[in-house]
């Protein structure tokens, strides 16, 4: 190894360096300001290079103008996206999961318009510079690239001087540490937020055009980088100068691992390195006293029907589910058997994230541990499903409690170690292939049989996931309404306060943790029977947040709004998909507007519903105090 | 206790019950009853669409050419879109099966979702055509799957083969995507290098989402090669082709079929000028079979065609054969007419004459062509 090639790669690393840097920040800033994880941040870049692109060709605006353009433009839709879906949702304080979802809306539905307007195909910049290298003691550099370097580091430095010498720079970090007391010293909170939004989106689009012609401009160029910004951000502690520092280094160090160890290692190396300094570094000494459900009322249940009541609508509820296959085709009962399948990890995801308030973006993974582990039992030992699943089960529960360390973490530490964790644990399905079969996936996996009865139609394994859909939900209904349950949401609702009355909280998320882990474990495994072939991609990041998805859309700390929230996200891509390129803008408006206006989820729906049944209850609810 | 959102419930009520009776009181247009039915599940939507939409222009165009000359069964198409997303293929493939009751059907065209949509079309016993390259696919004990196109070690094979015999290249090294795609191609590069008493220089393994090669090229560079094999997508292979050029690794560039288009030269640039590719059709051969499909397929849809719709024109060609043949609608006389096609009696199609063996794997007669100021010219079998 000679030092040309690493001082090359450094340079290359620094590069690329530069973009995780400015994406990071905008990051660090909204959640600094908000609280918040901005999801639309990525399609924000995606505008900015396609902004950007047309600049440059329609109007042949020369490059330094078109960057300040870009810059101006996308930092208004940033501050438009904050006044227009964001504001509305804080004011009415809901829980910062659904500003997170709300904003997981805005990036699904902002790239799919990028899409229609730009069209699908990836787009070349015109050429801005020559691309003969420019020789420095050796190493080839482009022109292009010291270009980044140069606007990205010089935004930075800029940036750097408004919040250390500017008074609203300074007003902003102070209303940032402690809004109430910045009130009270006059700061405009609401003014800081949409600067906050206004300068995120700048820094995303000053790094679309930047990196677009590094790349390509595509519809999918600001997702790409998405995960690498927020994993800069975490490294620099999400502070202005931190996360520049943590970008530029994450540049390098992926660089180096891919040109000086092995690209396949790489992504292993990087997540492997964060979650060691996210543990080394951010863990609290004190429990933060915040998590992800903060604003979520504390529901008793028994609170929409009596109690002996319950137990008969339920037991209806149930009997009358299991004769949907009569009156329904194949293809429905087909969308509603993986919905069960989904709605199965989401109870343990309700209870991680909804009764605790631990968010986790890393659930797919010990659905795909649970998948592997039943598929793998069951074609190369011949197990029966009595024992692929229960053993699906363990497994995942077992992951779960060699990973409860990451539990020490809190708040956005713990969502991006989750979410390191899962693309470990999906790098390694990937890697290990001889247990594996690596990207090819698991063919030809069994359907699910017992006592010589396979269960190799629809109807069948409806019947087999409702049974197993029923215990894993009475065996939560019983736990959240033990005092294990009530303890859960007190750790969620104030961890200290917890802690203080005597509740051993980090137990508790621990058993939490685990428990949830094991039903996504069993719906894994049930999983790979039905579907018989897994391969990886099905257990990615989209994947967990699709879970996410679907606990928040359903209710958070609701056992049955989760599977509700299941059915919702399962169905609603089947039933739109007759809208063609408008589905995903209809999906992503709909994840938006159900976050604005139905912050309980679909269950408070059914709630409403169910108290409209109930006049003298609604009424005896209303007059009571809140 | 508090209920919360007393009021702003009533508002997303009517959401609800809008959405749920889109849910439930599914528009089913209504299908003639007497023509052939033949379902399509491709990504029309996301990074992919491409592809979709190639499938069913191919389809399209050869359903007008027969239900215009007529004396047939008229060929209707139902088409739905998976994004990509393999569940969603699968529930697609039943929904097409069992509510469009199809005799035939066409895709997925990612290969895992091919791949996925095999165990139903053989519990329904429909035949199903699809051209993902995965060679997984045919290998499932399934009477009922038939690959049109070259399987990644059919083609990776044949390109290993021209490259050293006929380039005369030494030094090979391969980079490719971590997903199926990727993995297949690589891997059959590296039997067909086997075959030769070679093996690559160096394989190095890149994530799907990447966009930044330069560590990994670097590592190739050591390597010395001569050739450089990049499969996964064809602006993956753009931009590594472009980021090799910066770092000074000047390298005969090789691709597979996914590169088969023509947005690959335009990504490209000038760092693709010169590679060769491996494809099954190429719209520059001087074959007027070919040329007449070109050019009606430009009049038709004002782009070039690519072998992904050269592809499904032909498949529509033999269901309808096969069902003029037969003279029923029915999927086993669908799938007994295509299975027995053999080399000595082949299908002629636009893509030549061309059969399936015992597993389903179409046999090609593929091509190799180069790009030449940014055009794809085709340099002979």
């Amino acid at each position: 190894m000679d030092l040309t090639t690493v001082a090359q790669l450094v340079v290359s690393g620094l590069t690329i360096g530069c973009v995780y840097s400015l994406v990071g920040l905008g990051f660090a800033l909204t959640l600094r300001a908000t609280d918040l994880i901005n999801f639309a941040q990525g399609e924000l870049v995606t505008l900015g290079a396609f902004i950007g692109l047309s600049l440059l060709g329609w109007f042949g605006l020369p490059f330094p103008i078109t960057f300040m353009l870009t810059i101006a433009i996308v930092g208004v839709v940033g501050v438009a996206m904050e006044r227009a879906v964001l504001r509305p949702i804080i004011r009415r304080k809901g829980p910062m999961l659904n500003l997170l979802i709300a904003t997981l809306g805005l990036s699904i539905a902002l790239q799919a318009m990028v899409l229609i307007v730009w069209g699908r195909e990836p787009v070349t910049y015109p050429p801005l510079f020559s691309i003969d290298p420019v020789m420095i003691l050796g190493v080839r550099a482009q022109k292009l690239n010291l270009w980044i370097m140069g606007l990205g580091l010089s935004v930075m430095a800029v940036l750097q001087y408004f919040f250390k010498r500017t008074l609203t720079g300074v007003s902003w970090r102070a209303a940032a540490l402690d809004p109430v007391t910045a009130a009270l010293y006059g700061v405009n909170r609401s003014r800081n937020v949409a600067l906050t939004f206004g300068i995120s989106g700048a820094l995303a689009g000053g790094a679309g055009v930047l990196i677009a012609p590094l790349f390509f401009a595509s519809f999918d160029l600001g997702h790409s980088v998405l995960i690498k910004a927020f994993a800069a951000a975490a490294i620099g502690g999400f502070g202005v100068a931190g996360t520049m520092l943590g970008g530029l280094a994450l540049g390098v160090i992926e660089t180096l691992a891919a040109g000086l160890i092995s690209s396949e290692y790489k992504n292993i190396i990087m997540y492997g390195l964060l979650l060691a300094i996210l543990m080394f570094f951010f863990r609290p000494d004190l429990p933060a006293g915040r998590s992800a459900g903060d604003g979520v009322r504390a529901r008793l249940r028994g609170q929409t029907l009596a109690k002996r009541r319950l137990a008969a609508v339920s037991v209806m509820a149930g009997l009358l589910w299991l004769t949907v296959p009569l009156l329904a085709g194949a293809y429905e009962v087909r969308v509603m058997n993986l919905a069960m399948v989904f709605g199965i990890a989401v109870l343990g995801l309700q209870l991680i994230v909804g009764y605790t308030g631990q968010l986790s973006f890393g659930h797919a993974a010990f659905f795909g541990i649970g998948a592997y582990t039943a598929a793998i039992l069951a074609m190369k030992l011949g197990q029966p499903v009595l024992v692929t699943l229960p053993c699906a089960t363990l497994t995942a529960a077992l992951a779960g409690l060699i990973l409860t360390p990451v539990l020490r973490l809190s708040g956005h530490y713990l969502a991006i170690a989750t979410l390191a964790m899962g693309e470990i644990v999906f790098l390694l399905i990937n890697t290990l292939k001889s247990v594996t079969n690596g990207a090819y996936g698991l063919y030809g996996i069994p359907a699910p049989g017992a006592f010589g009865v396979e269960i190799d139609t629809d109807e069948g394994f409806f019947v087999l996931a409702s049974l197993v859909m029923f215990a894993v939900l009475f065996v939560m209904h019983r736990l959240t309404g033990s005092r294990f349950g009530r303890a859960l949401l007190a750790v969620r609702e104030n961890e200290r306060a917890a802690l203080a009355s005597g509740i051993d909280a980090t137990r508790l998320k621990t058993q939490a943790f685990v428990i949830g882990s094991a039903c996504a474990g069993l719906a894994g495994g049930l999983y790979a029977h039905y579907s018989a072939y897994i391969n990886p991609n099905s257990f990615t990041f989209e994947t967990s947040v699709e879970m996410v998805t679907m606990v928040v859309i359903g209710g958070l700390g609701s056992m049955v709004g989760g599977l509700i929230g299941a059915l919702a996200v399962v169905a609603m891509p089947e039933y739109l998909r007759w809208l063609a390129e408008y589905r995903l803008i209809i999906y992503g408006g709909l994840l938006v507007l159900f976050m604005m206006f139905l912050p309980g989820g679909l269950m408070d729906v059914v709630r409403m519903a169910v108290l409209r049944l109930q006049p003298n209850r609604l009424r005896a609810l209303k007059a009571a105090p809140p | 206790m508090t209920v919360e959102c007393l009021k702003p419930c009533t508002r997303p009520i009517v959401v609800l019950s809008v959405g749920l009776s889109m849910m439930f009181g599914v528009v089913s247009p209504s299908w003639a009853e007497d023509s052939v039915k033949v379902g399509m599940v491709g990504p029309l939507t996301g990074a992919f669409a491409s592809m979709g939409q190639s499938q069913v222009s191919g389809a399209e165009m050869r359903a007008d050419e027969l239900n215009t000359a007529g004396g047939r069964a008229k060929i209707s198409l139902l088409s739905e879109d998976d994004n990509s997303d393999c569940n969603q293929s699968a529930n697609a493939t039943v929904k097409l099966i069992t509510q469009g009751k199809v005799t035939a059907i066409i895709g997925a065209d990612n290969s895992p979702c091919a791949l996925a949509m095999v165990p139903l079309t053989q519990r329904y016993k429909v035949p199903q055509f699809t051209f993902g390259i995965g060679s997984a696919i045919t290998q499932q004990g399934s009477h009922y799957v038939f690959r049109v196109a070259p399987a990644a070690p059919q083609q990776a094979k044949a390109l290993a083969a021209f490259v050293v015999n006929t380039l005369h290249k030494k030094r090979i090294a391969v980079m490719y995507s971590d997903d199926e795609y990727g993995a297949s191609m690589a891997n059959g590069m590296k039997q067909g290098l086997s075959a030769l008493g070679m093996e690559p220089v160096a394989s190095e393994v890149f994530p799907r989402s990447d966009q930044d090669f330069t560590g990994t090229l670097s590592t190739i560079k050591r390597a010395e090669p001569d050739a450089l094999f990049t499969t996964g997508s064809y602006t993956a292979s753009a931009l590594i082709a472009k980021q090799a050029k910066q770092l000074g690794l000047n390298v005969q560039i090789l691709g597979d079929t996914g590169n088969a288009t023509p947005k690959y030269a335009e990504l490209g640039g000038s760092a693709v000028e010169g590679a060769v590719l491996v494809q099954p059709f190429a719209p520059t051969d001087p074959n007027p079979k070919i040329q007449d499909f070109v050019t009606k397929f430009k009049a038709k849809y004002n782009r070039v065609p690519d072998g992904w719709s050269a592809e499904i024109y032909d498949v529509i060609g033999m269901i309808s054969d096969a069902v003029a043949a037969s003279g029923k609608v029915d999927s086993e006389s669908v799938r007994a007419y295509v299975a027995a096609f053999t080399p000595e009696k082949p299908y002629q199609g636009v893509l030549g004459a061309w059969s399936f063996d015992a597993k389903g794997d179409a046999t090609f007669p593929l091509k190799f062509i180069q790009i030449k100021d940014g055009q794809n010219v085709l340099l002979g079998p």
